[in-house]
């Protein structure tokens, strides 16, 4: 009898017997007939064993994370060695100088092997076999393990046996081999099944926590995982980084409370909670994998949860928005676990998935939130200008009535008044007025600054509201002894807008340059095309204004210096609503002064915009046509 | 010298409107409201009807529009008494038929002055 193991060159069996090859075909058949790989083993070692009469056959797997060889199919084993789970611990040298070599090699009794080499026949010796045959498996050139024929008698194996062995290993390898891409097909398929599934729900939900339930369930399920959370990070009471459990597959409710008590699961690494899984995954942005809780000693704080739950591996990954961590995921399983790049790859494009919809929730609320707000100003708007509007009616109505009876007094309807009842009665006439002026124009500035506030838009003629304005002020400036120049381009373009607010912006700075100008000066009043622009500009020749003054003027109840309001009267609003309204009509107020040297105010309104001329609006006043462009710039100019 | 009836709920306003057309030499009746001032202005016939636009119930344009469609006061001059803020945003897109309209707070000689004006055009006053 012989130990030393027995190398076989390929070759082919010389001579086969008909059962011999019904075998064969038997072999054949199940790999073509069946994509299971159980059964396809199952047949093969059947068909195997008959025909090399082997007492066992053994299909041994290869495995590169493990030393030993798993048992993948079997017949004529133990239970004990055969159930699946139980590998070999310790092969004979035959099996691992097979698979080494790539050679078939046989032991014709094991039991003569050297005492120091005794150790190795631990499986073989169990089960009471005293020879083996063993022949690599490999498909494309991958090594995936051997296949064994066993007998308890020593025996010399032919090169027959060796030729007919490796025959079926080839059947073997190639069965193996399909089932493997099969395997493969078949998750990527199931991969992409649950991606697809999982991507609908995240479109699924309004709500976050129902989204994270009902993602981080399927999740698990896909996985195998026993328990499943989503962390996200939220500020704590002093306003430290924490990770709160948001949804969660498996745990129980009191588990989850317990992990969100303040400080459960800390982000700060000097935190005694804050270098577990989910916190290191976050805080590194990078998936955390602990494969077996018992040998990571990182997770070794944290093992008693796992006792606890029962679980031996987990991987947390991580959630990120844009530019800030949302926090991340966990899954844990019972069993230790290998997490593979492509695994870890896929679980990545779930996170990628659930953080662009936390993104997009976090977007809808801040929009819902932004439309709530934008309505409720409206609504302020709304009730503002209704207001104003009930309370300048209600104060114009006594207004009125004063009025009246003055006027009635002062121009003696009542009978004759003495000068001194005249003067007051002058007073309380011309502050009736003043009020008159302030109750509207505050009526006018709270309508134009409310949004809801609607401007007509016709087709306007600048050139005539200037025109207008000049001749309604023309009696009023000859009081004071002020003349008008008014160099007012005769057919200007048309701007949109309303006629009767530009008039009022027009009234409004001639009325204030007629007040400034000192007697026997001149005011002059200008409209012109400049550009894309109608400019309208009022020059007088008064006091001027203080530069630091100037950029202030436009602002409500700003006054230059308290004292002329005694002289020249107004409510302060005049300039407030000038502004106001060239704004709303889309343009520009300024203006220029040097004290002692007079004051030159402008604005300007952009044109109607070409195509509005042709289509949008028919002219309101046809015969205002814009007459062509170098007639206009000669009128123009003077 | 006419008769002119003036619809308004401020007695003040009606009391210093009848104060100076009285001093022209008119005749003038007043009603506190719309529905009233309607049923006046056919059983009165008043020469001019000054009408005052904000009224609580029915408003000056409602009776304006209610005594255009009546054949008994179709022809009755009117002037309107409005805040300007009611006249620009109501009448501007309507076509009213009114004489003529005097904005709040009004000089009361030019309500005389205007309410003589449209007399005389309407030939409602023998003189001139």
């Amino acid at each position: 009898m012989a130990y030393a193991p027995t190398s076989y060159t390929p070759g082919t069996p010389r001579s086969l017997v008909p059962d011999q090859i019904a075998h064969l075909q038997e072999a054949s058949l199940a790999i073509t007939a069946s994509l299971d790989m159980e059964e396809v083993l199952r047949r093969v070692v059947a068909a195997a064993r008959a025909l090399l009469r082997a007492d066992a056959v053994v299909v041994f797997g290869l495995e590169r994370s493990r030393s030993d060889f798993p048992v993948l199919a079997s017949e004529g084993l133990s239970h004990e060695s055969s159930s699946s789970g139980v590998y070999a611990q310790s092969v004979e040298a035959a099996v691992g100088k097979a698979v080494a070599e790539q050679h078939t090699v046989g032991i014709e009794d094991i039991t003569a092997a050297p005492a120091d080499l005794r150790r190795t026949v631990g499986f073989a010796g169990r089960e009471g076999f005293r020879s083996v045959l063993a022949a690599p498996l490999t498909a494309h050139s991958t090594r995936l393990g051997a296949l064994a024929l066993y007998a308890h008698e020593p025996r010399e194996w032919s090169r027959d046996d060796a030729a007919l062995l490796s025959l079926f290993a080839t059947q073997v390898a190639v069965a193996l081999q399909n089932a493997r891409l099969y395997e493969r097909l078949n998750k990527r398929a199931s991969d992409l099944q649950n991606l697809f599934e999982i991507s609908h729900l995240l479109n699924a939900f309004v709500d976050r926590e129902p989204l994270l339930t009902s993602v981080i369930t399927r999740l698990a399920v896909w996985m195998g995982a026993k328990y499943g959370a989503v962390a996200l990070v939220e500020r704590g009471e002093a306003g430290e980084a924490e990770l709160k459990l948001r949804a969660y597959y498996g745990f129980s409710p009191d588990y989850i409370e317990r992990a969100n008590r303040p400080g459960g699961i800390s982000l700060d690494p000097h935190h005694p909670t804050g270098n577990g899984p989910a916190s290191v995954c976050v805080r590194e942005s990078r998936p955390c994998a602990v494969g077996d809780v018992f040998l990571d000693e990182r997770f070794a704080p944290f093992r008693q949860y796992a006792v606890q739950a029962g679980y031996l591996s987990l991987v947390a990954v991580p959630l990120s928005g844009q530019g800030h961590m949302l926090g991340c995921f966990l899954l844990y399983f019972a069993q230790r676990r290998d997490f593979g790049q492509a695994e870890l790859k896929l679980l990545g494009a779930v996170a990628d998935g659930v953080s662009l919809a936390l993104d997009r929730m976090e977007l809808n609320e801040r929009l819902v939130q932004d439309a709530v707000e934008s309505r409720s100003h409206q609504a302020t708007d709304r009730l503002k200008e209704e207001f104003v509007s009930t309370v300048s009616h209600e104060l114009r109505t006594p207004l009125t009535i004063i009025k009246g009876y003055t006027d009635l007094l002062v121009n003696e309807q009542a009978g004759t008044i003495n000068e001194t009842q005249h003067k007051f009665l002058l007073g309380v006439q011309r502050n009736t007025t003043r009020l008159t002026e302030l109750v509207s124009d505050l009526l006018d500035i709270s309508r134009l600054e409310a949004s809801t506030s609607r401007m007509r838009r016709d087709r306007v003629d600048v050139g005539r509201v200037v025109a207008d304005a000049c001749s309604e002020y023309e009696r009023v400036a000859a009081e004071r002894g002020v003349t008008i120049d008014c160099r007012c381009g005769v057919a200007l373009p048309t701007v949109t807008g309303d006629a009767e607010r530009i008039a009022q912006v027009v009234n409004n700075l001639l009325s204030n340059a007629v007040k400034y100008s000192p007697s026997g000066e001149s005011v002059t009043l200008s409209s012109e095309r400049q550009g894309a622009e109608v400019v309208v500009t009022v020059q007088d020749r008064g006091p001027g204004i203080p530069e630091d003054a100037q950029s202030r003027l436009f602002q409500r109840f700003y006054r230059v210096d308290s004292s002329p309001t005694r002289l020249v009267g107004g409510t302060g609003l005049g300039l407030a609503i000038a502004k106001a309204i060239v704004e709303q009509h889309g343009g520009r107020i300024w203006v220029q002064s040097k004290p002692g040297e007079g004051s030159v105010f402008g604005f300007a309104l952009p044109l109607t915009p070409a195509k509005d001329s042709s289509n949008d609006m028919p002219p309101s006043r046809p015969q205002q046509t814009t007459p062509p462009e170098n007639v206009l710039e000669d009128g123009e100019r003077k | 010298m006419a008769t002119i009836l003036v619809v308004d709920d401020e007695p003040d306003v009606v009391e210093i409107v009848r104060f100076r057309l009285e001093k022209e030499g008119h005749t003038v009746i007043s009603a506190a409201d719309g529905p009233t001032g309607l049923i006046s202005a056919v059983s009165r016939h008043p020469d001019m009807v000054i009408l005052d636009v904000m009224m609580p119930g029915m408003d000056g344009f409602e009776v304006l529009r209610r005594m255009k469609n009546d054949a008994r006061t179709a022809q009755t001059p009117v002037i309107m008494l409005t805040a300007k803020a009611d006249f620009s945003s109501v009448a501007q897109g309507w076509n009213m038929d009114v004489d003529n309209y005097v904005t709040k707070p009004f000089e009361v000689d030019d309500l005389a002055e205007t309410v003589k004006n449209v007399l005389t055009f309407r030939g409602k006053l023998a003189s001139a």
